[in-house]
């Protein structure tokens, strides 16, 4: 491969994925934290709102995912 | 019925927080003050309406010139801007699920301090009432002041850890609770 090939990979619409991607990468990274660290919180003591912040913590998960899926397609 | 019972279930005689003894009854579940929590909430509130409804208002300074001298995508701009948008939602998530469940605990054995600060940092302290040397309440700056919020330090005895309650309301009354308690365990 020659150095032009590599040069015209970085066209300015693969620079535009290659953004997205670690855009979507960081939101799902950190929505998985979240969520890690809330089960990690639930286990120290028994809470009314548990199920609400399961459900809650999982829908920041599914849309992270989305916005994943929409940067790869 | 108590602001405090509606965040912690189940009777006295319940198994409610980690490591809680048969005989051990549950007196006092306390919390940080909310409005502490506002030096987060409020820059969240404002990031998130500006990512919400930001280019609306940019519009209006917009001329027939100002063209972007990046064209990016309108793929690209929602990305941007729905990853933004859920990154802050987490953050502020998290930052509530930290408020929720950092607690102090006074049971009729001990008194117990959780705190939870960001992702994966927490401390877990606790010690026994016959331990507790003595009883301190401080005010620390203007909010506090404001609010009616108080900190209390409870000071133990030889190497038990020394506990703080920080930015707790109707601090008077559970100073007035762990005297009595700390000269007088195991009350039920």
């Amino acid at each position: 491969m020659q150095v032009n090939d590599l040069i015209n990979l970085l066209t300015f619409q693969n620079f535009e994925k290659i953004i997205m991607l670690i855009i979507s990468f960081f939101t799902l990274g950190y929505a998985g934290l979240v969520f890690r660290d809330l089960i990690d919180l639930q286990s120290h003591y028994e809470s009314k709102l548990e199920v609400v912040f399961i459900i809650i913590s999982i829908l920041l998960v599914v849309a992270s995912i989305f916005l994943f899926i929409l940067s790869i397609s | 019925m108590k602001a405090n019972e509606f965040f912690i279930t189940g009777s006295a005689k319940e198994r409610v927080f980690m490591g809680q003894n048969p005989d051990e009854r549950i007196i006092e579940v306390l919390r940080r003050g909310f409005i502490v929590e506002l030096k987060w909430l409020v820059p969240v509130v404002i990031i998130l309406f500006l990512l919400l409804f930001g280019e609306d208002v940019l519009k209006g300074f917009y001329t027939e010139s100002s063209v972007p001298i990046v064209p990016f995508s309108d793929k690209f701009y929602f990305t941007l801007r729905f990853g933004l948008i859920i990154a802050t939602l987490c953050f502020a998530f998290n930052r509530y699920a930290d408020w929720y469940y950092s607690v102090n605990i006074i049971t009729n054995h001990r008194v117990l301090d959780f705190e939870f600060v960001g992702l994966g940092i927490k401390k877990i302290v606790e010690t026994e009432l016959k331990n507790i040397q003595s009883i301190s309440v401080a005010n620390y700056g203007l909010w506090s002041f404001i609010f009616g919020l108080s900190t209390i330090h409870i000071l133990t005895s030889g190497d038990n850890p020394n506990i703080n309650f920080e930015f707790i309301p109707d601090s008077k009354k559970i100073q007035d609770l762990l005297s009595d308690l700390s000269r007088n365990p195991r009350r039920d």
